[in-house]
């Protein structure tokens, strides 16, 4: 582990030169973006800076990179930035300058120093299906997640594809794609969902384990309910028109000028819980919705096989790919004809083979 | 039916000066909140962000609140604007990031906010600084 890493964190804050009273602010905006009591800032901005720098392990695997974009290109880059000084990134093969064998000795480095303490942050699915497929410095993500998991005190799957497996998991799943949840089971496990998640949520959550150093309330699918805890819908600025029946029909009809409910054009924002609609994005400037689009239901499990984007939910979700299930029944059907017919013939041939004789 | 004969009746907060229910519970907080205050020295605050205000509502309570004798600007990572009302030991805080956007919102019930105490490790850091100015020949450090 690097030298720095020995200091508190508040030696640290010293050495970015960050005043007590700019991470006092950090604290407080942070406790309101959790729904932490007021008082959780003042006891945060007391009692983190006399704690050593936590090690966070960000490991990515079947990904796009859009989660990291996120973080890294927040709105608020000071406020989001000073995550980076809360905590001690030992490894990210995406921002750090190492590479090959000196990123690995990082962070077996980290993983040996921080035994049983360090947090890992898990983004993208993991091939499951061949143990060779997304290999990295020769091991394959199944091997690589298991070890480094092994030491961690928690995993956070941060983005869909972590958290439920996401676009590679969709049908039909060449990679044999699955979620941190089904391979990580002896450890606590956070989901944060979303494609991406919103900066926010990702540093909100980041921030409470950081420094009360438990996983905060979350709900039954493991995500924290400060965030989830409400639908899109529940807090969508739309929803009076909603309760009103007024809905746009096609997206540049007198409804959608008026800005009425989109549930008709497949907006998702009923079954969907996530912050979109309070925390919003880039800043607090707008969502999906307020851009005049359906929510497509990214923080939701299964949600590139739901069906239609632009199909109210009330048409129906079908979970699968219908094409080629149908195709397999067909498929079943033909087999099972076949072999019917196949036995018709051999009782044919075996009656004429005996009129024969 | 002319409308007249329709039992309904319109209400328009604008033409009320009564607080909202909202507004009248938050001021009891406040009124509990500040009794611990003065029996116990017991400083507590209120997340505005955290409440289901309606429109209007933050307005109502800033006016029924009022501004008091002492106005703050703290300028670190963004501003932070922070009054006393016109009821002492009632403050108001409001938190913007660098892009002016509001990151906190608190009404803190206290003898003086923590974000306009001096912290003693800032106070070590400026001390050094100090020194250091004092030993140098230039005038900044």
């Amino acid at each position: 582990m690097a030298e720095h890493d020995e200091y508190t964190i508040g030696q640290h804050l010293q050495s970015q030169g960050i005043s007590r009273r700019a991470f006092l602010k950090f604290c407080t905006a942070m406790a309101s973006a959790l729904a932490l009591p007021p008082s959780a800032a003042l006891a945060m901005a007391s009692e983190l800076p006399g704690k050593r720098r936590p090690s966070v392990i960000y490991m990515s695997y079947q990904e796009c990179t859009g989660c990291l974009e996120s973080l890294t290109r927040s709105f608020s880059p000071t406020l989001e930035n000073l995550m980076f000084n809360v905590m001690s990134l030992d490894y990210d093969d995406t921002l750090q300058a190492a590479a090959g064998f000196q990123a690995e000795q990082a962070r077996e480095a980290a993983m040996k120093a921080n035994w049983g303490k360090y947090l890992m942050i898990v983004d993208g699915a993991i091939p499951n299906a061949n143990n060779g497929y997304c290999t990295a410095a020769g091991k394959s993500a199944l091997d690589s997640i298991r070890e480094t998991a092994k030491g961690a005190a928690a995993v956070v799957a941060v983005g869909t594809c972590a958290a439920f497996g996401g676009l590679p998991i969709a049908n039909p799943n060449p990679t044999g794609a699955t979620m941190v949840s089904d391979i990580v089971t002896d450890k606590p496990v956070i989901n944060v969902p979303g494609c991406p998640p919103i900066p926010a949520v990702i540093t909100g959550t980041l921030a409470h384990f950081l420094t009360f150093g438990k996983l905060p309330e979350l709900d039954q699918l493991k995500r924290p309910i400060a965030f989830y805890g409400n639908t899109i819908h529940d807090r969508c600025y739309r929803r009076p028109f909603y309760d009103q029946g007024k809905f746009a029909k096609t997206f540049d009809d007198e409804g959608a000028r008026n800005g009425w409910c989109l549930y008709e054009l497949g907006c998702k924002g009923p079954t969907t819980y996530n912050a979109c609609a309070t925390v919003k994005w880039n800043g607090g400037t707008s969502f999906p919705i307020q851009s005049g689009h359906g929510c497509f239901g990214c923080s939701e499990p299964g949600f590139w096989d739901r069906g239609d984007l632009y199909k109210p939910l009330s048409a129906g979700l079908w979970h699968g790919n219908m094409a080629a299930e149908l195709g397999t029944a067909a498929v079943a059907g033909i087999a099972i004809g076949g072999a019917a017919a196949m036995a018709a013939r051999h009782r044919q041939d075996a009656h004429q083979k005996k009129e024969t004789k | 039916m002319p409308l007249e004969d329709i039992a309904v009746s319109v209400y328009d907060p604008r033409l009320d000066n009564s607080p909202t229910p909202n507004v009248q519970a938050l001021l009891n907080e406040i009124a509990t909140h500040l009794v611990a205050l003065l029996e116990d020295g017991e400083g507590s605050s209120i997340d505005l962000r955290g409440l289901p205000l309606m429109p209007g509502e933050r307005e109502a309570l800033r006016n029924a609140l009022g501004r008091g004798e002492i106005s703050a600007r703290v300028e670190t990572l963004g501003e932070a604007e922070i009054h006393e009302t016109a009821f002492p030991g009632v403050w108001w805080s409001q938190h913007r990031d660098e892009s002016g956007d509001t990151v906190a919102e608190l009404i803190e019930i206290c003898l003086q906010p923590a974000m306009l105490t001096s912290h003693p490790a800032d106070v070590g850091n400026g001390l050094e600084r100090l020194h250091r100015l004092i030993d140098s020949d230039t005038t900044t450090v």
